[in-house]
Protein backbone atom coordinates (compact mmCIF):
# COMPACT_ATOMS: atom_id res chain seq x y z
CA UNK A 1 0.00 0.00 0.00
CA UNK A 2 1.54 3.52 -0.72
CA UNK A 3 1.85 5.88 1.49
CA UNK A 4 -0.61 8.70 1.47
CA UNK A 5 1.24 11.25 3.49
CA UNK A 6 4.96 11.08 2.33
CA UNK A 7 7.87 11.83 5.04
CA UNK A 8 8.42 15.30 3.31
CA UNK A 9 5.02 15.86 3.98
CA UNK A 10 5.68 15.13 7.82
CA UNK A 11 8.77 17.64 7.31
CA UNK A 12 6.62 20.77 6.85
CA UNK A 13 4.70 20.69 9.53
CA UNK A 14 4.71 23.77 11.78
CA UNK A 15 3.09 24.69 15.02
CA UNK A 16 2.33 28.80 15.69
CA UNK A 17 0.71 30.76 13.23
CA UNK A 18 -0.28 29.46 10.08
CA UNK A 19 2.53 30.57 7.42
CA UNK A 20 1.97 31.97 3.70
CA UNK A 21 3.11 30.00 0.79
CA UNK A 22 5.69 31.01 -0.72
CA UNK A 23 3.60 30.84 -4.25
CA UNK A 24 -0.08 31.00 -4.39
CA UNK A 25 -1.87 29.76 -7.22
CA UNK A 26 -3.95 32.59 -8.60
CA UNK A 27 -7.94 32.40 -8.37
CA UNK A 28 -8.43 32.44 -11.08
CA UNK A 29 -6.79 30.02 -12.38
CA UNK A 30 -8.10 27.54 -9.67
CA UNK A 31 -8.97 24.20 -10.81
CA UNK A 32 -10.39 21.22 -9.45
CA UNK A 33 -9.12 17.63 -9.96
CA UNK A 34 -12.50 15.93 -10.58
CA UNK A 35 -14.53 16.03 -13.95
CA UNK A 36 -18.12 15.27 -13.99
CA UNK A 37 -19.58 15.68 -10.70
CA UNK A 38 -22.68 17.16 -9.57
CA UNK A 39 -21.81 21.51 -9.53
CA UNK A 40 -22.82 23.12 -6.52
CA UNK A 41 -25.67 25.57 -8.49
CA UNK A 42 -28.26 24.76 -10.15
CA UNK A 43 -28.22 27.23 -12.85
CA UNK A 44 -25.47 27.11 -16.10
CA UNK A 45 -25.35 30.10 -17.70
CA UNK A 46 -23.94 30.65 -21.15
CA UNK A 47 -23.04 34.34 -23.59
CA UNK A 48 -26.47 34.64 -24.18
CA UNK A 49 -27.18 35.66 -19.96
CA UNK A 50 -26.52 38.92 -19.02
CA UNK A 51 -25.71 39.97 -15.08
CA UNK A 52 -28.15 42.65 -14.84
CA UNK A 53 -27.77 45.30 -12.36
CA UNK A 54 -30.95 47.81 -11.54
CA UNK A 55 -30.40 50.64 -9.19
CA UNK A 56 -32.12 53.17 -7.66
CA UNK A 57 -29.76 56.10 -5.86
CA UNK A 58 -30.34 59.15 -3.88
CA UNK A 59 -26.74 59.35 -2.54
CA UNK A 60 -23.75 61.50 -4.60
CA UNK A 61 -20.48 59.28 -4.89
CA UNK A 62 -21.73 55.90 -4.47
CA UNK A 63 -19.92 53.17 -6.46
CA UNK A 64 -21.24 49.70 -6.50
CA UNK A 65 -19.58 46.55 -6.90
CA UNK A 66 -21.08 43.49 -8.60
CA UNK A 67 -18.82 40.15 -8.56
CA UNK A 68 -20.22 36.41 -9.20
CA UNK A 69 -18.30 33.45 -9.17
CA UNK A 70 -18.49 31.00 -12.64
CA UNK A 71 -17.32 27.90 -12.52
CA UNK A 72 -16.73 26.27 -16.25
CA UNK A 73 -16.74 23.41 -18.18
CA UNK A 74 -12.98 23.36 -17.81
CA UNK A 75 -12.83 23.38 -14.08
CA UNK A 76 -11.89 26.95 -14.09
CA UNK A 77 -13.76 29.45 -10.90
CA UNK A 78 -13.44 32.77 -13.03
CA UNK A 79 -14.61 36.22 -11.20
CA UNK A 80 -16.82 37.94 -14.03
CA UNK A 81 -17.79 41.35 -12.43
CA UNK A 82 -17.81 44.73 -12.50
CA UNK A 83 -18.19 48.61 -11.11
CA UNK A 84 -20.44 51.10 -11.50
CA UNK A 85 -21.36 54.74 -10.22
CA UNK A 86 -24.89 55.65 -10.75
CA UNK A 87 -26.36 58.99 -10.66
CA UNK A 88 -28.08 60.03 -7.56
CA UNK A 89 -31.38 61.45 -8.96
CA UNK A 90 -33.34 58.54 -8.05
CA UNK A 91 -34.20 57.57 -11.41
CA UNK A 92 -34.39 53.36 -12.18
CA UNK A 93 -31.27 51.88 -14.29
CA UNK A 94 -29.76 48.87 -15.41
CA UNK A 95 -26.32 47.86 -16.32
CA UNK A 96 -25.76 44.25 -17.74
CA UNK A 97 -22.58 42.74 -18.32
CA UNK A 98 -22.35 39.33 -20.17
CA UNK A 99 -21.74 36.18 -19.37
CA UNK A 100 -20.20 32.96 -20.63
CA UNK A 101 -20.38 29.24 -20.27
CA UNK A 102 -20.35 27.75 -16.85
CA UNK A 103 -21.91 27.47 -13.65
CA UNK A 104 -23.06 30.63 -11.38
CA UNK A 105 -22.43 29.63 -7.60
CA UNK A 106 -22.48 32.73 -6.45
CA UNK A 107 -23.12 36.63 -7.08
CA UNK A 108 -23.15 39.48 -4.55
CA UNK A 109 -23.37 43.35 -5.08
CA UNK A 110 -22.38 45.74 -2.68
CA UNK A 111 -20.96 49.42 -2.06
CA UNK A 112 -17.35 49.89 -2.16
CA UNK A 113 -15.06 53.55 -1.62
CA UNK A 114 -15.32 56.25 0.07
CA UNK A 115 -19.14 57.33 -0.17
CA UNK A 116 -21.26 54.46 1.74
CA UNK A 117 -24.74 54.45 1.39
CA UNK A 118 -27.17 54.11 4.59
CA UNK A 119 -30.59 52.90 5.39
CA UNK A 120 -32.42 53.40 2.29
CA UNK A 121 -30.50 55.48 0.01
CA UNK A 122 -29.49 52.91 -2.43
CA UNK A 123 -31.86 50.49 -3.92
CA UNK A 124 -30.23 47.58 -5.93
CA UNK A 125 -32.19 44.41 -7.87
CA UNK A 126 -29.69 41.75 -9.68
CA UNK A 127 -31.38 39.72 -12.25
CA UNK A 128 -29.97 36.75 -15.24
CA UNK A 129 -31.92 38.41 -18.41
CA UNK A 130 -31.71 37.35 -22.05
CA UNK A 131 -32.21 40.14 -24.92
CA UNK A 132 -33.76 41.59 -26.10
CA UNK A 133 -34.29 44.74 -24.01
CA UNK A 134 -37.29 45.95 -24.66
CA UNK A 135 -38.83 43.33 -22.41
CA UNK A 136 -36.32 41.50 -20.12
CA UNK A 137 -36.50 37.26 -20.70
CA UNK A 138 -36.14 37.15 -17.05
CA UNK A 139 -34.06 34.20 -16.34
CA UNK A 140 -33.49 34.40 -12.65
CA UNK A 141 -34.55 37.14 -10.21
CA UNK A 142 -31.48 36.83 -8.23
CA UNK A 143 -32.07 39.41 -5.33
CA UNK A 144 -33.10 42.98 -4.71
CA UNK A 145 -32.52 45.31 -1.69
CA UNK A 146 -30.90 48.01 -0.46
CA UNK A 147 -27.45 47.92 -0.14
CA UNK A 148 -25.01 50.03 2.24
CA UNK A 149 -21.67 49.75 4.17
CA UNK A 150 -22.67 46.35 5.99
CA UNK A 151 -25.73 45.18 4.06
CA UNK A 152 -25.00 43.35 0.54
CA UNK A 153 -27.23 41.81 -2.12
CA UNK A 154 -26.11 38.23 -2.75
CA UNK A 155 -27.10 34.94 -3.96
CA UNK A 156 -27.09 32.07 -3.00
CA UNK A 157 -30.02 32.96 -0.44
CA UNK A 158 -31.09 36.26 -2.10
CA UNK A 159 -33.91 37.37 -1.84
CA UNK A 160 -36.69 39.58 -2.80
CA UNK A 161 -37.18 42.58 -0.61
CA UNK A 162 -39.30 45.73 -1.17
CA UNK A 163 -38.13 48.89 -1.54
CA UNK A 164 -41.14 50.48 0.53
CA UNK A 165 -41.57 48.66 3.50
CA UNK A 166 -38.54 49.09 5.29
CA UNK A 167 -37.62 51.99 7.74
CA UNK A 168 -36.98 54.94 6.12
CA UNK A 169 -33.75 56.88 6.15
CA UNK A 170 -34.03 60.41 7.89
CA UNK A 171 -33.18 63.51 6.58
CA UNK A 172 -33.16 67.26 7.90
CA UNK A 173 -34.19 68.98 4.93
CA UNK A 174 -33.86 72.67 4.15
CA UNK A 175 -37.19 73.82 2.28
CA UNK A 176 -37.21 76.79 -0.14
CA UNK A 177 -37.66 80.33 1.23
CA UNK A 178 -40.68 82.14 -0.23
CA UNK A 179 -40.89 85.66 -1.60
CA UNK A 180 -42.38 87.78 1.05
CA UNK A 181 -46.03 87.55 1.30
CA UNK A 182 -46.06 84.04 0.34
CA UNK A 183 -46.31 79.94 1.46
CA UNK A 184 -43.32 77.77 1.41
CA UNK A 185 -43.81 74.54 -0.36
CA UNK A 186 -41.41 71.39 -0.71
CA UNK A 187 -42.20 68.84 -2.77
CA UNK A 188 -41.29 64.57 -2.45
CA UNK A 189 -38.99 63.59 -4.84
CA UNK A 190 -40.16 61.55 -7.59
CA UNK A 191 -39.23 57.37 -7.24
CA UNK A 192 -39.73 58.75 -3.59
CA UNK A 193 -42.24 58.32 -0.86
CA UNK A 194 -41.85 60.57 2.70
CA UNK A 195 -42.84 60.67 6.04
CA UNK A 196 -42.89 64.40 7.41
CA UNK A 197 -42.34 63.79 11.01
CA UNK A 198 -41.67 67.35 11.52
CA UNK A 199 -41.43 70.59 10.73
CA UNK A 200 -39.78 73.87 11.97
CA UNK A 201 -41.07 76.80 10.09
CA UNK A 202 -39.49 79.94 11.21
CA UNK A 203 -41.96 83.50 10.73
CA UNK A 204 -42.10 87.17 10.35
CA UNK A 205 -44.71 89.48 10.28
CA UNK A 206 -44.56 92.80 8.67
CA UNK A 207 -45.92 95.77 9.79
CA UNK A 208 -49.23 95.43 8.27
CA UNK A 209 -52.42 94.92 10.44
CA UNK A 210 -54.16 91.21 10.86
CA UNK A 211 -54.68 88.65 12.66
CA UNK A 212 -52.35 85.71 11.03
CA UNK A 213 -52.63 81.91 11.48
CA UNK A 214 -49.81 79.17 10.56
CA UNK A 215 -50.82 76.03 9.30
CA UNK A 216 -49.32 72.79 7.07
CA UNK A 217 -51.15 71.36 4.39
CA UNK A 218 -50.69 68.56 2.36
CA UNK A 219 -51.09 68.03 -1.75
CA UNK A 220 -51.67 64.85 -4.18
CA UNK A 221 -50.81 67.65 -7.15
CA UNK A 222 -53.17 70.33 -6.98
CA UNK A 223 -55.24 68.19 -5.06
CA UNK A 224 -55.41 69.32 -0.95
CA UNK A 225 -55.46 66.49 0.78
CA UNK A 226 -55.44 67.33 4.18
CA UNK A 227 -54.86 70.78 6.54
CA UNK A 228 -53.98 71.94 9.87
CA UNK A 229 -53.83 75.43 11.36
CA UNK A 230 -52.79 76.28 14.66
CA UNK A 231 -55.50 78.46 16.64
CA UNK A 232 -53.68 81.47 17.76
CA UNK A 233 -53.58 84.66 15.74
CA UNK A 234 -50.22 86.32 15.01
CA UNK A 235 -50.25 89.71 15.04
CA UNK A 236 -48.14 92.51 13.00
CA UNK A 237 -44.19 93.12 13.90
CA UNK A 238 -43.82 89.40 15.23
CA UNK A 239 -41.37 86.90 14.79
CA UNK A 240 -42.75 83.67 15.61
CA UNK A 241 -42.07 79.96 14.73
CA UNK A 242 -44.17 77.24 13.53
CA UNK A 243 -43.57 73.70 15.13
CA UNK A 244 -45.69 70.97 13.39
CA UNK A 245 -45.72 67.49 14.92
CA UNK A 246 -47.86 64.55 15.97
CA UNK A 247 -50.35 66.21 18.83
CA UNK A 248 -52.93 68.27 18.87
CA UNK A 249 -53.84 71.71 18.98
CA UNK A 250 -53.44 73.86 22.05
CA UNK A 251 -54.54 77.16 23.14
CA UNK A 252 -51.75 77.81 25.36
CA UNK A 253 -48.02 77.83 24.01
CA UNK A 254 -44.84 78.66 24.41
CA UNK A 255 -44.30 82.48 24.00
CA UNK A 256 -43.59 82.68 20.00
CA UNK A 257 -43.75 78.96 19.42
CA UNK A 258 -47.24 77.72 17.49
CA UNK A 259 -47.40 74.04 17.47
CA UNK A 260 -49.65 72.97 14.46
CA UNK A 261 -50.92 69.17 15.02
CA UNK A 262 -49.67 66.79 11.78
CA UNK A 263 -50.59 63.21 10.52
CA UNK A 264 -46.89 62.44 10.95
CA UNK A 265 -47.57 58.57 10.05
CA UNK A 266 -49.30 58.98 6.63
CA UNK A 267 -46.84 58.68 4.06
CA UNK A 268 -46.63 61.38 1.03
CA UNK A 269 -46.24 60.26 -2.37
CA UNK A 270 -43.85 60.74 -5.10
CA UNK A 271 -44.83 64.08 -6.56
CA UNK A 272 -46.74 65.05 -3.31
CA UNK A 273 -46.53 68.59 -1.55
CA UNK A 274 -46.03 69.83 2.20
CA UNK A 275 -46.68 73.35 2.21
CA UNK A 276 -47.43 76.24 4.57
CA UNK A 277 -51.13 77.74 5.06
CA UNK A 278 -50.76 80.97 6.34
CA UNK A 279 -54.57 82.69 6.00
CA UNK A 280 -54.25 86.38 6.13
CA UNK A 281 -50.85 86.34 5.11
CA UNK A 282 -49.54 90.00 4.21
CA UNK A 283 -47.55 91.38 1.76
CA UNK A 284 -44.84 92.10 3.88
CA UNK A 285 -44.91 89.17 5.87
CA UNK A 286 -41.66 86.59 5.24
CA UNK A 287 -41.40 82.97 5.69
CA UNK A 288 -37.74 81.39 6.44
CA UNK A 289 -36.33 78.51 4.89
CA UNK A 290 -38.46 75.32 6.72
CA UNK A 291 -36.66 73.21 8.87
CA UNK A 292 -38.37 69.34 8.01
CA UNK A 293 -37.31 66.05 9.54
CA UNK A 294 -38.24 63.79 6.96
CA UNK A 295 -38.29 59.80 7.16
CA UNK A 296 -37.48 58.45 3.11
CA UNK A 297 -37.83 55.38 1.29
CA UNK A 298 -37.05 54.85 -2.49
CA UNK A 299 -40.13 53.56 -4.66
CA UNK A 300 -38.50 51.11 -6.92
CA UNK B 1 -24.10 72.33 -2.13
CA UNK B 2 -25.08 75.73 -3.63
CA UNK B 3 -28.03 78.41 -3.52
CA UNK B 4 -29.99 79.31 -5.82
CA UNK B 5 -33.22 81.12 -6.95
CA UNK B 6 -36.07 79.77 -9.06
CA UNK B 7 -36.86 82.04 -11.68
CA UNK B 8 -40.54 80.85 -11.60
CA UNK B 9 -41.69 81.09 -8.15
CA UNK B 10 -39.06 83.07 -6.58
CA UNK B 11 -38.27 81.07 -3.81
CA UNK B 12 -34.89 80.32 -2.48
CA UNK B 13 -32.75 76.94 -1.98
CA UNK B 14 -30.42 75.00 -1.39
CA UNK B 15 -28.92 71.84 -3.52
CA UNK B 16 -27.76 69.20 -3.07
CA UNK B 17 -27.66 68.90 0.61
CA UNK B 18 -25.29 66.59 2.25
CA UNK B 19 -24.76 64.83 -0.99
CA UNK B 20 -28.85 63.98 -1.80
CA UNK B 21 -31.05 65.90 -4.48
CA UNK B 22 -34.21 67.49 -3.02
CA UNK B 23 -35.43 68.69 -6.39
CA UNK B 24 -37.13 72.09 -6.02
CA UNK B 25 -41.10 71.97 -7.50
CA UNK B 26 -42.76 75.28 -7.53
CA UNK B 27 -45.86 75.62 -5.04
CA UNK B 28 -49.46 75.01 -6.51
CA UNK B 29 -51.35 77.93 -6.15
CA UNK B 30 -55.06 79.21 -5.74
CA UNK B 31 -57.05 78.79 -8.51
CA UNK B 32 -58.29 82.46 -8.76
CA UNK B 33 -61.48 80.96 -10.97
CA UNK B 34 -62.30 78.51 -8.18
CA UNK B 35 -62.06 79.83 -4.63
CA UNK B 36 -60.58 77.29 -2.14
CA UNK B 37 -58.57 74.80 -5.62
CA UNK B 38 -55.32 75.32 -6.42
CA UNK B 39 -53.67 74.87 -9.84
CA UNK B 40 -50.14 74.61 -11.15
CA UNK B 41 -48.94 77.46 -11.73
CA UNK B 42 -48.24 78.01 -15.82
CA UNK B 43 -44.46 78.60 -16.21
CA UNK B 44 -44.17 75.80 -13.07
CA UNK B 45 -40.61 74.56 -12.90
CA UNK B 46 -39.67 70.82 -12.08
CA UNK B 47 -36.65 69.95 -10.46
CA UNK B 48 -37.32 65.95 -10.58
CA UNK B 49 -34.78 63.80 -13.11
CA UNK B 50 -36.55 61.17 -15.92
CA UNK B 51 -35.06 59.75 -18.55
CA UNK B 52 -33.83 60.69 -21.77
CA UNK B 53 -32.39 58.04 -23.50
CA UNK B 54 -31.83 54.06 -22.58
CA UNK B 55 -28.84 51.82 -23.82
CA UNK B 56 -29.92 50.05 -26.71
CA UNK B 57 -29.04 46.38 -26.49
CA UNK B 58 -28.02 44.62 -23.26
CA UNK B 59 -24.03 44.39 -22.56
CA UNK B 60 -23.85 47.90 -25.09
CA UNK B 61 -20.15 48.96 -23.60
CA UNK B 62 -18.57 49.49 -20.47
CA UNK B 63 -20.99 49.50 -17.37
CA UNK B 64 -20.17 53.42 -16.50
CA UNK B 65 -20.86 53.59 -20.44
CA UNK B 66 -24.31 52.24 -19.98
CA UNK B 67 -25.71 54.60 -17.20
CA UNK B 68 -23.76 57.67 -18.85
CA UNK B 69 -26.29 57.01 -22.06
CA UNK B 70 -29.37 56.42 -19.95
CA UNK B 71 -28.95 60.71 -19.31
CA UNK B 72 -31.62 62.27 -17.36
CA UNK B 73 -32.94 65.55 -17.49
CA UNK B 74 -35.30 67.82 -15.16
CA UNK B 75 -38.74 67.39 -16.16
CA UNK B 76 -40.12 70.89 -16.28
CA UNK B 77 -37.66 73.82 -16.84
CA UNK B 78 -40.05 77.07 -16.38
CA UNK B 79 -37.82 80.20 -16.21
CA UNK B 80 -34.81 78.49 -15.52
CA UNK B 81 -32.86 79.17 -11.76
CA UNK B 82 -29.87 81.19 -10.83
CA UNK B 83 -27.29 80.48 -9.08
CA UNK B 84 -26.86 82.93 -5.34
CA UNK B 85 -23.76 81.63 -3.66
CA UNK B 86 -21.41 78.15 -4.39
CA UNK B 87 -22.41 77.41 -0.18
CA UNK B 88 -25.49 76.85 1.76
CA UNK B 89 -26.51 81.03 2.85
CA UNK B 90 -30.29 80.15 3.66
CA UNK B 91 -29.98 77.82 6.71
CA UNK B 92 -30.92 79.43 9.85
CA UNK B 93 -31.19 83.23 7.84
CA UNK B 94 -33.47 85.33 9.68
CA UNK B 95 -36.33 87.96 7.34
CA UNK B 96 -33.57 90.69 6.99
CA UNK B 97 -30.96 88.38 5.52
CA UNK B 98 -34.04 86.51 3.41
CA UNK B 99 -34.57 89.96 2.18
CA UNK B 100 -31.13 90.49 1.15
CA UNK B 101 -31.02 87.06 -1.07
CA UNK B 102 -34.22 88.47 -2.83
CA UNK B 103 -32.16 91.45 -3.71
CA UNK B 104 -29.42 90.01 -4.57
CA UNK B 105 -28.64 89.57 -8.30
CA UNK B 106 -27.98 86.01 -8.94
CA UNK B 107 -25.39 83.85 -11.73
CA UNK B 108 -27.39 82.47 -14.41
CA UNK B 109 -26.85 78.58 -14.09
CA UNK B 110 -27.39 75.90 -16.38
CA UNK B 111 -30.37 73.85 -16.38
CA UNK B 112 -29.71 70.81 -14.21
Amino acid sequence: MSAVLTPDAFTTVTLGPPQPAATQPPMTRMRFAQQNIQPPAHLFVTPDDFLTLGVVNALTGVTLQVQGRLWTPEGDITLPGFTVSPPADRVLRYTSFQLYYGYLTSVAVWPIGGTLPVGSQTFCSLQLVRPPLASFNLDWPIASGYVTANTFLATPYGAQAPSLTTQGQLYTVTGAAPPAGQDWSQTVPANARWKVRSVLMPFTTGGAAGNRFLGIRAFSGATLLWQSNNPNAIAAGSTVAGLAMMGYPVNSFVAGNYFIPIPTDIPTFAGGTIQSSTPNIQGGDQHGAPILLVEEVLSS
Amino acid sequence: MATYRCLSCGSIYVDPQNGVHFPHVCPVIEDPARPGRFKRRPDERDENRELAGVFGKLGDGPPDEQLAKQKSHVRKVGKGREKLDDGDVLTGADAAAIAALQAQAGVADPDV
